[in-house]
This record gives C-alpha cells, sequence and structure tokens, in this order.
C-alpha cells in the first residue's frame, strides 16, 4: 500500500474512533441519525484527508532523505 | 519482500479487526434484548393536548430530568441497578388530565433509532387530578454495554393513543468499571496507533523514481520502462532489496 493510502486508512480508522471515543466521555451525542451519521461521515472524510496528505509528504520526504546519499556517492 | 507484505497486511488486519470489535461493541445495543418491552407507539414527538393547567414531570430515581437538557448538562446515571422512572401530574382542579394516563413510556436514542423502549400501561387509566406512576425497570445486559451521552424521551399517553405530555433529556451512562474504563482506553489505544502509523509512514518514491536514485534534481524513467516498480510507491527497505545487483 502507498503512503498516501496508509494515511487514508489511519485517517478513517482515527475519524471513526474519534467520534466513539467523544460520544463515550460525553461530548457528542450520535441519538440524532442524521446528526450522527453527520459527525462520523465529517470525521471520517476530515481525518481522512488530513492524514493522506500528511503521509504523502512523510512519505516523499523520507524518499528523498533515504535516496539522497545513495545519489550522491 | 513477501515477509514485509505479510506483516503489512497482518498490521491491516489488525487495525480492522479492532475498529470493527470496537463498532460491534458501540451498536450492540441494538440488539434486542431479553425482557425488552418493544414500543408500543410511533410518532410521540411534544404536542398533543397537555390540558389547561396540568404540570407534568418525570424524574430517575429521584432526580429530576428538565434540567438535562443538552449534553453539557446531562444526568449522569448508571445502568448498574434497577431504575424507577417517577411519572407525575398534577392540576389545581378536580378532573384528572384529558381522558386519563393511560400509559407511561420511555425511550433511549442511538442514530435516531430507539434502542431501549420501557413502557407501563396502566388499566383502567388514571384520572385523578394528581398522580404518580413508577415505571420500574431492569437495565440487565445492558449494564455492560451502555456507556457514553443518550438522548432520551419520556412521554405520557391518554387512553387512545394521543401523547398528553412528553420531555427530552440527556442521560450520560457510565458503564461498570471494567467496560466503562476499557472501551475509551481501547479506542485511544487506536487513535496513538493511528498516529503512529501516520507519522511513521514508510517512505514514498517520486512517480517514475526509484527511492534508491532518487534526489532533488533527477527525475528519471526507470530502466526497465513499464517494470513492476515503474511508478509504484514502494517503501525503502523493499525497494532497496529490489535495487540490489
Amino acid at each position: 500500500m502507498s503512503a498516501t493510502g496508509s494515511g487514508i486508512v489511519s485517517g478513517i480508522i482515527f475519524g471513526f474512533a474519534l467520534v466513539f471515543l467523544l460520544q463515550q466521555i460525553g461530548f457528542l451525542s450520535l441519538s440524532g441519525l442524521a446528526s450522527g451519521l453527520l459527525y462520523l461521515l465529517l470525521f471520517v472524510v476530515v481525518f481522512a484527508v488530513l492524514f493522506g496528505i500528511i503521509a504523502n509528504a512523510l512519505g516523499k520526504r523520507r524518499a528523498r532523505k533515504l535516496a539522497a546519499p545513495t545519489a550522491s556517492a | 519482500m513477501r515477509a514485509t507484505k505479510s506483516g503489512r497486511s497482518f498490521a491491516v488486519a489488525v487495525r480492522a479487526s479492532l475498529a470493527f470489535g470496537v463498532a460491534v461493541l458501540l451498536l450492540a445495543p441494538f440488539v434486542p434484548v431479553a425482557g425488552a418491552t418493544p414500543g408500543t407507539r410511533s410518532g410521540t414527538g411534544p404536542g398533543g393536548n397537555p390540558g389547561a393547567g396540568f404540570l407534568y414531570s418525570v424524574s430517575w430515581n429521584g432526580r429530576g430530568t428538565s434540567n438535562a437538557t443538552t449534553t453539557g448538562t446531562a444526568l449522569t446515571v448508571s445502568f448498574g441497578s434497577a431504575i424507577t422512572m417517577q411519572f407525575h401530574w398534577s392540576s389545581g382542579g378536580s378532573s384528572g388530565p384529558p381522558g386519563g394516563v393511560s400509559e407511561v413510556e420511555f425511550q433511549a436514542f442511538l442514530f435516531g433509532f430507539s434502542f431501549i423502549t420501557r413502557a407501563l400501561t396502566n388499566t383502567p387509566a388514571l384520572t385523578t387530578p394528581t398522580g404518580v406512576t413508577n415505571l420500574t425497570w431492569d437495565p440487565g445486559a445492558l449494564t455492560y454495554i451502555v456507556s457514553g451521552v443518550y438522548l432520551c424521551l419520556a412521554s405520557i399517553f391518554a387512553p387512545n393513543g394521543s401523547t398528553i405530555w412528553s420531555e427530552s433529556f440527556y442521560i450520560k451512562a457510565n458503564a461498570p468499571f471494567v467496560v466503562g474504563a476499557l472501551l475509551p482506553l481501547i479506542l485511544l489505544l487506536l487513535l496513538v496507533y493511528e498516529l503512529y502509523a501516520v507519522l511513521t509512514v514508510k517512505p514514498t518514491a517520486p512517480k517514475g523514481v526509484q527511492p534508491w536514485s532518487a534526489s532533488k534534481e533527477t527525475d528519471q524513467k526507470p530502466e526497465s520502462g513499464s517494470g513492476k516498480n515503474g511508478g509504484s510507491e514502494e517503501s525503502g527497505p523493499v525497494a532497496e532489496e529490489n535495487g540490489k545487483p
């Protein structure tokens, strides 16, 4: 799986877990169908995109770092 | 390479299983519990004819629910023992609510669906000007699976099925220590692991460049043209293995 793909998967699981954690500790109510699904969708999409971008950037940066010593040698 | 791939697949499988397990645990309240009273009404929204001059209220084990109107002011409750809900009504007159109080009902919602419904029918309907009906129920297996904030609805019905009065309020259910502590802990660990997974993500090769030969200046095509590594995003160690002569 690519770095971006890994980041997206992590973001989806992160968003999913965060919504339920907030519900467990009393910050969020998932009682309404529309509001509950909206929270889930919002958190999952936002964190999937965010983690995808972060993973993409980190993956590229590490690839350049990894390749630099070999290329200069 | 095979070992790395199977290792990653294992990690993904473990994470997916963990997420699935948590989801099942959280959605478990939807599974019908033995002894649960099925809902007997629909459309129990506020409205109806409350009756002029009547005062209605409901309490949860003696604690009023009228102030628990937001998640921030939710009534902190425990499902560890039997719950008694007292439905009160009173008036200054000599007659009871219009038609009398035939049934009282309690519902708790998750994703728009009522996952707890408890009701008590009074036969015949209570017509006294002032009265109390106790709805006592045992949470049973819900003790171990219900925790967090939930919207609840308490209703009083007339014999013809119309809603005399209803009130929405929030409860914050505390599960027994093992579940109450374990579930948020699992979720927290999952969050930390996903953050760790993102921050330690494997290197990505720029398109058309092998990671072991990539640099800021070079943008060469892979020698094998449409080779199996060309354009793919391989991890560093794996790519290094492939690149060795």
